[in-house]
């Protein structure tokens, strides 16, 4: 889709997929020559069963207290429920359903299918973070691990924070964990993950450079199994905007939150935008203290 | 060469990261060890074939004066230049190089030898060693994997970090017949360049034991089977050049 391409029309459906497109393999160079592809990243549907083992690393517990730590300082709405927008696997809701009621919201149907698998109990659906509807307001909404680098344009990004906000109760708090700091953006870098178990060896290979305001980050995948074989997979992601955080700020203090900026996020170099939706109706694009 | 090629010219530079954790002073105080138990020529001049990036001759020639290298790969050799200001190294293919000398030594290291896909050429490398040994010399050939343990089926990872370039190795073998065939895939990441893809087929010609000996008599040395090598599934083949006295015993 190019940059000047038809909007999709809101708020239509909770269900419309943000792109059909589907990556296969080899067509990867004609990717590149439109890299600011709408497309589900591979990792959320061809390699979707192994993005769990792919983050294998990730400390999702730590980063569960942390987060119940900031709407523990920052929610003033009083209950439990959480809302986490694209949730993933659901490994982070595995760790919030202790404590709170928790729905969970994504677009990929692969994603979901283990995330439903992983917590039986916990309510999931489908749906685009643009467009979400679900008709009922929570005391927290989360949209973590850079999610808003898949949307490539302001409008979109906007529309995840307005729809967060619309899913608030008054005094209710979001959380969302942006993509890369343009500060701390790194043109020319190589990238590894890697997973190395007796039966299953994966390897992510990433090169990162600059397009304007995105980051285009260029991705080798190698899946290797015991007894089936090597699978080679490429893919071109150039939608990730590098957005400054002062403008992050303005666009969630748009959406209707007090919001503010916090440096030191869940991983290095990414920090945290929290935003707290006021009691009443007049405020709006307030500093939170 | 019947091996793919790019294995050890796209690939040449990384090749010592690959194996930074390759003890080759071990190996090297073992080699001289085989060499004092089963050499029976007087000197130490040393011959190693397939010597790749000279990762074994770095440590053969502060013990032994009288080193040669000889390898197929100009890329690895330019490698082994530079490490080895001095030695003589020699472009070549193991079947059919001549330098017209004889040595007390000849390696042939790392299963190099697995590039030898028919049992002909490895007869026929087998016999250009034994040309370059003098009598009683020693040829020390660390085979390719030994067809009763092989493991088909298993995936192997290897990530190399190299400065700020990265190399990852993804291999998956397999065997048909004789052969390993193995696929490697290779990503290299370089900073501020981008990633390559390279895919890979080598093919390795398994050998018994038994078969190897035989054929290390066929090409004219007097063979053995050391079942403790490098590596559990190898082991280390070793063949004398018979001395004159020696030949004179034997019917």
């Amino acid at each position: 889709m190019s940059p000047t391409g038809p909007r999709p029309q809101r708020r239509r459906s909770t269900t419309r997929r943000v792109g059909k497109q589907t990556v296969e393999l080899g067509e990867a160079q004609r990717m590149e020559s439109r890299a600011r592809t709408v497309g589900l990243p591979l990792m959320f549907q061809k390699l979707a069963p192994y993005y769990d083992l792919f983050v294998a690393g990730k400390d999702y517990a730590g980063e569960c207290r942390r987060l119940e730590a900031l709407v523990r300082k920052y929610c003033r709405s009083g209950g439990r429920s959480w809302l986490d927008v694209a949730c993933g696997t659901g490994r982070h809701l595995e760790f919030l359903q202790k404590a709170y009621t928790v729905v969970g919201v994504d677009v990929s149907p692969s994603m979901l299918r283990i995330a439903r698998r992983r917590l039986p109990g916990v309510e999931f659906h489908r749906a685009d973070a643009r467009d979400l509807q679900l008709r009922r307001t929570f005391d927290v909404a989360t949209c973590l691990f850079g999610t808003i680098g898949h949307l490539g344009r302001e409008w979109e990004i906007r529309a995840v924070f307005e729809r967060m906000a619309d899913h608030l109760k008054p005094g209710g708090v979001a959380i969302v964990e942006p993509w890369i700091d343009p500060d701390n953006f790194r043109p020319g870098f190589i990238h590894l993950m890697s997973y190395d178990s007796p039966d299953t060896k994966l390897v992510r290979l990433s090169y990162s450079t600059r397009r304007g305001a995105h980051s285009v980050i260029r991705s080798h995948y190698l899946v290797g199994e015991r007894g089936i074989g090597i699978r080679h997979l490429e893919e071109t992601d150039g939608t990730g905007l590098l957005i400054p955080r002062d403008r992050l700020l303005e666009w969630i203090r748009e959406a209707g939150l007090t919001a503010r900026f916090l440096k030191r996020g869940l991983r290095p170099g990414t920090g945290l935008l929290v935003g707290v939706k006021p009691f009443g109706k007049s405020a709006s694009g307030r500093a939170l203290g | 060469m019947t091996q793919d090629s790019r294995l050890y010219r796209d690939l040449a530079k990384y090749y010592d990261a690959q194996y930074s954790r390759k003890d080759y002073e071990a190996e090297v105080h073992r080699l001289d060890a085989v060499v004092r138990r089963y050499g029976r020529s007087r000197g130490s001049s040393w011959l190693d074939v397939a010597c790749g990036t000279g990762r074994h001759l770095a440590l053969l020639r502060s013990r032994h004066r009288d080193c040669v290298g000889v390898d197929a790969s100009v890329e690895m050799l330019r490698i082994a230049r530079k490490r080895l200001p001095g030695v003589p190294l020699v472009h070549g293919d193991m079947r059919s190089f001549r330098l017209d000398r004889e040595f007390d030594v000849v390696t042939c290291l790392f299963s190099a030898i697995g590039h030898m896909t028919t049992e002909r050429d490895l007869e026929t490398s087998f016999a250009n060693f034994a040309r370059h040994l003098k009598p009683g010399g020693v040829a020390i050939v660390e085979p390719w994997i030994l067809p009763a343990r092989a493991r088909p089926g298993h995936v192997h990872l290897l990530t190399v970090k190299s400065g700020k370039d990265t190399v990852v190795r993804l291999a998956y073998s397999r065997i048909r017949g004789r052969h390993t065939i193995i696929r490697y895939h290779y990503l290299i990441g370089e900073w501020g360049r981008g990633i390559r893809h390279i895919e890979v087929t080598d093919r390795g010609l398994m050998v018994d034991p038994v078969r190897l000996q035989h054929l290390m008599k066929r090409a004219g040395l007097r063979p053995r089977f050391l079942s403790r090598g490098f590596y559990t599934d190898r082991g280390l083949l070793i063949g004398v050049k018979s001395t004159p006295a020696s030949r004179s015993r034997q019917p």
